[in-house]
């Protein structure tokens, strides 16, 4: 028999008010935005001194146009392969060749928490691709980098298929890529 | 098996299966308000005789044919399904009758596509779970048993272009209707028979170890592959003269088909499409090739499910080691592809099917950007999916 917890069944209750619901979806937006925009921070940073990605862009077209988002009306983030990096363009949709989106706010709620991953949410059905399924996959392989030097291992060993291991080097580059966050995330807050 | 904390599953479509079902194809159509029918087959199937009988269907109805659309290549195409949509818009057809194998019935998917997403290229509609509007009324009707596209929302079709084969998934592309007649997969060579069923062996077997198995799509994959144990080999062996073991095949494509559309498949499809793209290895072939493979580099993280098809399989389980259960299972499924060789010359390796050892790493490439691989046990990168070639060549 499934048990609610005292909490839940508070937010179960709150939720037959009409404005509770308005003010719980403008939340879970302004969370997502600003988790969006932390992941265009950290594709910057990461692409910038990850080895792995280096060899995953090499094999991209210049220019690439992906965004991040949630459906129906977003947030969204736009990002561009320039060079041998990936840089964020900005909030919004900028015509991308390329989207991979939530189908709604609770399934990116999930995975933005990290309580669930990407491969798992895609598997479940919460996940829209438009544009080619190949360069998804690549976009995709990108981003399980980027997660692999940000989150701690915990979290990759609950979200990851087969949980990624760094090596001593590695450490030093997820070092660098803490230190050089900083100005990304001041650049896309700001 | 382990309850999973979410799971869906949609399988919309209305079967009707039997002899001379065929006979229903008028009085479905009426059902559905449709007069004109663009049957999409290929050559292979016009030159068994095997549209006679969908003609003869009609005799009397007030339905019609429009046009027999015979040019659906081995693997569907961007450019066959783009052409295949101008005709049935100029034809005036309301409904697309796919005739054939999974060629010919995915190429209606991709043609139907176009037509409902008012594009006139197939390449503008990439994606998954993408298309939103309403798709044409379809019926499918399988001349082989394999590749279960009938009862599927994927469609698998070549890009001309990049030569790489795409996948197509969303909820509209399930066709309205599927028709089993036996008859229509009766004359299909031993070989092909073969090499339809293991695909049709890889669905189930897949869709019970992936990432989103669930209780439904599992009944589906059990029952399915038990009709494969019993009646691959006979359907192989007798041919037309064994009307029981046909059925009973597409029976079983059918039900595979039903499970993998919900919980998809995984590194057997991957490289197999790869291989398909790369060195056109018949895609039920490479499925049969790869499957035992596949499922030894799966072994660490699902020995259990494996083992678990043991018995359905027809082998007896001994001891409780899930690990030699699976071990079992994947010696069944060599014993079953080796009985297969034995009676039509099945190839069990990748060499033996026109793959030469110099294009591993290209099919690798292009197999680690496939997306049935999202949905894998365990992840799969290029050194991973080259060692699994290797092996199988």
């Amino acid at each position: 028999m499934l048990e609610l917890t005292r909490f839940e069944k508070t937010m179960i209750s709150a939720r037959k008010f009409p404005v509770w619901r308005r003010m719980e979806t403008k939340a879970k937006r302004v969370y997502l935005a600003m988790a969006l925009r932390t992941f265009g921070a950290a594709f910057e940073a990461v692409t910038a001194s990850s080895k792995e990605c280096e060899n995953e862009l090499s094999q991209w077209e210049e220019g690439r146009r992906f965004a991040l988002g949630v459906e129906p009306s977003g947030p969204y983030i736009t990002l561009e392969k320039k060079g041998r990096k990936i840089r964020m363009i900005g909030t919004g949709l900028k015509e991308p060749v390329l989207s991979i989106v939530f189908k709604n706010l609770d399934s990116a709620m999930m995975v933005y928490t990290t309580y669930m991953g990407v491969v798992q949410a895609t598997a479940e059905n919460r996940a829209v691709i438009r544009g080619d399924n190949g360069k998804a996959m690549e976009v995709i392989r990108v981003l399980e980098i980027i997660m692999t030097y940000l989150l701690p291992g915990f979290i990759l060993r609950k979200n990851f298929r087969t949980a990624p291991t760094l090596s001593a080097p590695q450490y030093l580059v997820m070092l660098r890529i803490y230190v050089s966050l900083v100005p990304s995330l001041v650049k896309t807050f700001f | 098996m382990n309850m999973p904390n979410f799971y869906q599953h949609y399988c919309p479509g209305r079967i009707i299966a039997g002899y001379d079902a065929l006979k229903k194809i008028p009085s479905l159509m009426d059902r559905l308000g449709c007069k004109t029918a663009m049957v999409v087959t290929d050559k292979g199937v016009v030159a068994a005789g095997l549209i006679k009988h969908v003609e003869a269907a009609f005799e009397g109805a007030d339905c019609s044919i429009a046009h027999v659309f015979d040019e659906s290549p081995p693997d569907s195409s961007n450019i066959a399904s783009n052409k295949l949509a101008g005709l049935f818009k100029g034809y005036k057809c309301d409904l697309f009758l796919a005739v054939g194998g999974g060629s010919a019935l995915d190429t209606a998917k991709g043609a139907n596509i176009v037509i409902s997403q008012k594009s006139d290229d197939l390449l503008n509609i990439q994606g998954a779970e993408n298309i939103e509007a309403d798709l044409l009324p379809t019926i499918a009707v399988p001349t082989t048993a394999g590749t279960g596209s009938e009862v599927t929302k994927a469609a698998v079709i070549y890009n001309e272009e990049k030569k790489v084969k795409m996948l197509f998934s969303a909820d509209k592309l399930y066709p309205t209707m599927a028709v089993l007649d036996p008859k229509m997969s009766a004359t299909v060579p031993p070989k092909i028979t073969a090499a339809t069923g293991l695909d049709a062996l890889t669905h189930s077997i897949e869709a019970f170890i992936n990432l989103q198995k669930n209780p439904i799509d599992d009944a589906y994959a059990v029952a399915a592959i038990e009709l494969i144990a019993k009646y691959i080999v006979r359907a192989t062996e007798n041919g037309a003269s064994d009307m029981e073991a046909r059925f009973g095949m597409a029976n079983a494509a059918l039900m595979a088909g039903a499970a993998f559309s919900n919980s998809m498949v995984g590194i057997v499809h991957s490289l197999a499409h790869a291989c398909g793209a790369v060195c056109h290895v018949p895609h039920g072939l490479a499925n049969g090739i790869l499957l035992p493979w596949s499922l030894e580099y799966n072994l660490p993280r699902v020995a259990e499910y494996i083992g678990q098809l043991c018995e359905p399989l027809g082998c007896e389980q001994t001891g409780s080691d899930p690990l030699e259960q699976a071990r079992l299972t994947i010696r069944a499924i060599r014993d079953l592809e080796e009985r297969l060789n034995g009676v039509c010359g099945l190839p069990l390796r990748l060499k033996d099917a026109g793959v030469s050892g110099d294009k591993l790493p290209m099919v690798a490439r292009v197999a680690v950007n496939d997306g049935c691989l999202m949905y894998n046990p365990l992840e799969v990168g290029y050194e991973d999916a080259l060692r699994v070639l290797r092996n199988a060549f």
